[in-house]
C-alpha cells in the first residue's frame, strides 16, 4: 500500500462522519430548498419549485431587514471585540500569575451558555426594574429603555454579543503576542522607539495575520447569531432585532415554511462562506506583502 | 374452589385493576401562568389519589407552550397526551383527534356557558369538535377608582377615542401614567387593535386581507394610546405591567383580568378596593382567550385522556379554579353564585360583558404574528399606520386560511360574504 493510500485510509472513517453528519444534512437541505414544502400542511415534500423559494426570500423586506441589522450586529461586534479584546490581551500579557489570574476571570463571560447571557443580560437591562437603571436612577443619570426602543435594542444586543466573545478575541491574541520575537521588539527599544511607536510599527503589522483571522472567525459566528436574540428581544421591538438565524428559525421551526427557511439558510451559508473567502484572501495578501517586506 | 381463595383472587384484582389505573399516565401541557398550571398540579394530585391516572404536567410560557405543542404534533414526538391551546393551533388541528363522541357520550356540555361549544368559540375541524373549552378569559380595562375620581373622568370609555381623550387629563391631575399594558410581550397589542378595527379580517375571496382604512385608524389609535404609557414603558413584562397599576403608577391598565385580579384584590394589595373593570371599549371586539384541551390523534389512551380532561375542565373543580387560581369559570352555574358575584362585584359585571361580545381574530400564528409584529413597528413610529398596514395586507395575500377558520370567521362575522 502506497502512503497515499494509507493516508486515505486513515481518513475515511472522519470523511464518512463528514459525510453523515454535515454533507447529507446540507444536500438534503438543498433539496428541500428546491421544493414546495411547509410541513404544517403535508407531510411529505411538495412539488419541484427550483429558485422560486431563493427569488421570494430574496424579495421578502422581512429577509432585507434582517440582513441589515445581521450585517450591522457583525461588522459593529467584530470591531468592538476586536478592539476590546485585543486592549486586554495587551494589559494582560505576561507571565506573572496576577495576569494569568487577570486572563482566566476574563474568559467567563465565553464559557457561559449564550442562552445563558441573554437571559441574564434581559433581566440585567430591564428598563424599569433592572439593576442596570436602578444604578443610573441612583446616580441622577438617564436610563434609557436598553431592549424597548428600537434603536437601541440593536445597539445592546451588538454590545452584548461583543461581550461574550471579547475573551475569544483576547485568548488568541495573547498567544499572537506571546510568539512575537523578543528580538525585535529589544532592537526597537535599543534604537529609542517608544510603546506606541512599537505598537503600531512593529507590533501590529506583525499580528495583523492572526487579527485578521480572529476577525474571520468572529464575523462569520456573529453573521450567525440566534441565541442571544431568541432569550432578549425575542426579535422586537417589532422587527427591529430580527437577525437572518432567527428570522430562519422562526420560518422553519415556528411555521414550519422549512422549504422557503431552508432556501434562506442556503443564503446565509453563501454569505458566510464569501466572508470567510474575502478575509482569507485578505491575510494573503497582507502575508505575500510582509514575505516581499 | 374454597372461599378463601375467592377473597384473595378477588383482593388480588382489585388491586391489579387500581395497580393499572394508576399506572395509566397522562402527559399533559399547560401553560405556565400561576392559574392553569397550578391548578392543573392540583387537580392531578387528587384524580392521583381517588385511583384515576397520573397526570405529568408541563408547563411553559405561552409562546414556548404553543412552539412546543406544534413541533410534538409536526415532528411526530407525541411527547404529550392533553394539550392546552387556543385557536392559533389552527395550521395543526388535521393532529387532533374529534372528541364529540365523548362529549355526547357523557353529556359533558350541560351546563356550560352558551354556545361556548359552537364553532368559532371552541375548535371544530371537518365538522367536529376538537377542543374542550376550560378557561376563558376576555381582555379587560381596569380602572384605579380614585385616579379617574381626581381627574372628574367618568369610568366609561365607548371606544380608543374617548380613552385618548381622558389620558391627558387624567395625566395632568393625578402625576401619573395613563395606560399600563405588558407591551413587552408582543403578541399583546393584538387586543388593541382587535377591539379599535370594526373590519373583517377574511375577504370574499377566502384570503386574509384588512379593510385598509378601518384598519389604518385602529392603528393610529394604538400610537397615541403608547404615548401615554408610563417611562420606559414600552418593554414592561406583565409583572412590571401589573404592578405599575398595583402601585397607582398608572391609572388605566389593560391586560388578561384573570392574570391580575386576584393579586390586586389579595391581602395587603395597595389598590385592593381601589379598583374596578368596566367594559372593554372599541367598535371591534375584546380579544377572547378560550383555553382548550386537545387529544393528539396518536394518543394511544383515549380514555384516561378523557379522565383528565373531565377532572380538570369539569364543573366539579370551576369553583375551586375560580378561587384559588383566577380561572375563569365556563360553566354558567358559577356565574349564579351570589357569594362568587358578590366578592366580585368590582368585575364581575364587565367580565361577563366581556365573554358575550369577545371573540377569536381568524389567525394563524403566522397572520399573527406578522400583524402583531408590524403593529409594534407602528406603535414604535418605524412605520407610518398606512404603510404598516398595506404591508400586513402584501404578506397576508401569500398566506392561506385553513378551512377551520375560516369556517370559524365565517360563523363569527369576520369574514367577508
Amino acid at each position: 500500500m502506497t502512503d497515499r493510500q494509507t493516508l486515505l485510509l486513515c481518513l475515511l472513517p472522519a470523511l464518512l462522519l463528514l459525510a453523515v453528519t454535515q454533507f447529507y444534512p446540507l444536500a438534503q437541505s438543498l433539496r428541500v430548498s428546491l421544493h414546495d414544502w411547509t410541513l404544517a400542511r403535508s407531510p411529505v415534500m411538495g412539488e419541484f419549485v427550483g429558485g422560486a423559494n431563493y427569488l421570494r426570500v430574496l424579495n421578502d423586506r422581512q429577509f432585507s431587514g434582517a440582513l441589515s441589522f445581521t450585517l450591522s450586529l457583525a461588522l459593529g461586534s467584530t470591531l468592538l471585540s476586536l478592539a476590546a479584546g485585543f486592549a486586554l490581551a495587551l494589559l494582560t500579557l505576561g507571565e506573572d500569575w496576577r495576569f494569568r489570574m487577570s486572563r482566566t476571570l476574563l474568559l467567563l463571560p465565553m464559557v457561559i451558555a449564550p442562552v445563558a447571557v441573554g437571559t441574564v443580560w434581559r433581566m440585567m437591562l430591564a428598563a424599569r426594574i433592572g439593576p442596570v437603571n436602578e444604578a443610573l436612577r441612583a446616580l441622577g443619570l438617564p436610563t434609557p429603555n436598553w431592549l424597548g426602543d428600537p434603536r437601541l435594542a440593536q445597539f445592546t444586543l451588538t454590545v452584548i454579543d461583543a461581550w461574550q466573545w471579547t475573551p475569544f478575541v483576547m485568548i488568541v491574541m495573547s498567544a499572537a503576542l506571546a510568539s512575537l520575537p523578543s528580538e525585535v521588539l529589544r532592537a526597537a527599544q535599543m534604537d529609542g522607539a517608544g510603546r506606541a511607536l512599537i505598537l503600531r510599527r512593529i507590533v501590529l503589522p506583525m499580528v495583523l495575520p492572526v487579527l485578521l483571522l480572529v476577525a474571520m472567525f468572529r464575523m462569520v459566528d456573529a453573521l450567525m447569531t440566534l441565541d442571544i436574540v431568541f432569550t432578549t428581544t425575542g426579535g422586537g421591538p417589532g422587527f427591529a432585532t430580527q437577525t437572518l438565524g432567527y428570522w430562519i428559525y422562526v420560518q422553519g421551526l415556528r411555521y414550519f415554511n422549512i422549504s422557503y427557511a431552508a432556501a434562506a439558510s442556503w443564503l446565509l451559508l453563501v454569505l458566510c462562506m464569501a466572508t470567510a473567502a474575502g478575509f482569507l484572501v485578505w491575510r494573503k495578501r497582507i502575508m505575500a506583502w510582509q514575505g516581499g517586506q | 374452589m374454597t372461599r378463601t381463595t375467592i377473597m384473595t383472587a378477588g383482593a388480588i384484582a382489585s388491586l391489579a385493576l387500581g395497580s393499572a389505573a394508576l399506572a395509566q399516565t397522562v402527559e399533559f401541557s399547560v401553560m405556565e401562568s400561576g392559574t392553569n398550571d397550578v391548578a392543573a398540579r392540583q387537580i392531578a394530585d387528587e384524580l392521583a389519589v381517588a385511583g384515576g391516572p397520573r397526570v405529568n404536567i408541563s408547563a411553559f410560557p405561552w409562546a414556548v407552550l404553543r412552539q412546543n405543542n406544534t413541533t410534538d404534533l409536526i415532528s411526530g414526538t407525541n411527547q404529550y397526551d392533553v394539550m392546552s391551546g387556543g385557536y392559533y393551533l389552527a395550521d395543526v388541528y388535521a393532529y387532533f383527534q374529534p372528541l364529540d363522541d365523548l362529549i355526547d357520550r357523557d353529556g359533558f356540555a350541560e351546563g356550560m356557558i352558551d354556545n361556548l361549544m359552537e364553532p368559532g368559540r371552541s375548535e371544530w375541524a371537518d365538522g367536529r369538535q376538537i377542543g374542550i373549552p376550560y378557561g376563558i378569559d376576555a381582555y379587560g380595562l381596569l380602572i384605579n377608582t380614585a385616579m379617574l375620581e381626581a381627574a372628574g373622568v367618568e369610568p366609561s370609555f365607548t371606544d380608543w377615542d374617548a380613552v385618548i381623550a381622558a389620558c391627558p387629563v387624567i395625566e395632568a391631575a393625578t402625576g401619573e401614567a395613563c395606560l399600563s399594558h405588558p407591551t413587552g410581550s408582543p403578541e399583546q397589542i393584538g387586543a388593541f387593535f382587535f377591539s379599535g378595527y370594526a373590519g373583517t379580517f377574511i375577504d370574499g375571496d377566502g384570503g386574509y386581507a384588512l379593510d385598509s382604512v378601518a384598519a389604518t385608524a385602529a392603528a393610529e389609535d394604538i400610537v397615541t394610546l403608547w404615548s401615554f404609557l408610563p417611562e420606559n414603558g414600552t418593554a414592561m413584562s406583565f409583572d412590571e405591567a401589573h404592578a405599575a397599576f398595583a402601585n397607582g403608577q398608572a391609572a388605566i391598565l389593560v391586560t388578561w383580568p384573570s392574570f391580575v385580579t386576584g393579586v390586586l384584590d389579595a391581602e395587603g394589595s395597595a389598590i385592593a378596593g381601589g379598583w374596578q373593570q368596566i367594559d372593554f371599549p372599541g367598535t371591534g371586539f375584546p380579544w377572547l382567550s378560550l383555553w382548550q384541551l386537545f387529544v393528539p390523534a396518536a394518543t394511544e389512551d383515549r380514555e384516561a385522556a378523557w379522565a383528565w380532561i373531565k377532572a380538570f375542565a369539569g364543573p366539579e373543580n370551576a369553583t375551586n379554579n375560580l378561587v384559588a387560581h383566577s380561572m375563569n369559570s365556563v360553566w354558567a352555574a358559577t356565574y349564579e353564585d351570589e357569594t362568587l358575584m358578590a366578592a366580585r362585584a368590582h368585575y364581575w359585571p364587565a367580565t361577563t360583558v366581556g365573554f358575550a361580545r369577545a371573540k377569536n381574530p381568524p389567525l394563524t400564528g403566522e397572520a399573527q404574528d406578522f400583524l402583531t409584529n408590524t403593529l409594534q413597528e407602528i406603535a414604535n413610529g418605524r412605520t407610518p399606520p398606512a404603510d404598516g398596514i398595506a404591508s400586513i395586507n402584501s404578506t397576508w395575500a401569500g398566506l392561506p386560511v385553513p378551512p377551520p377558520l375560516l369556517e370559524a370567521a365565517q360563523g363569527s362575522g369576520l369574514a367577508a360574504e
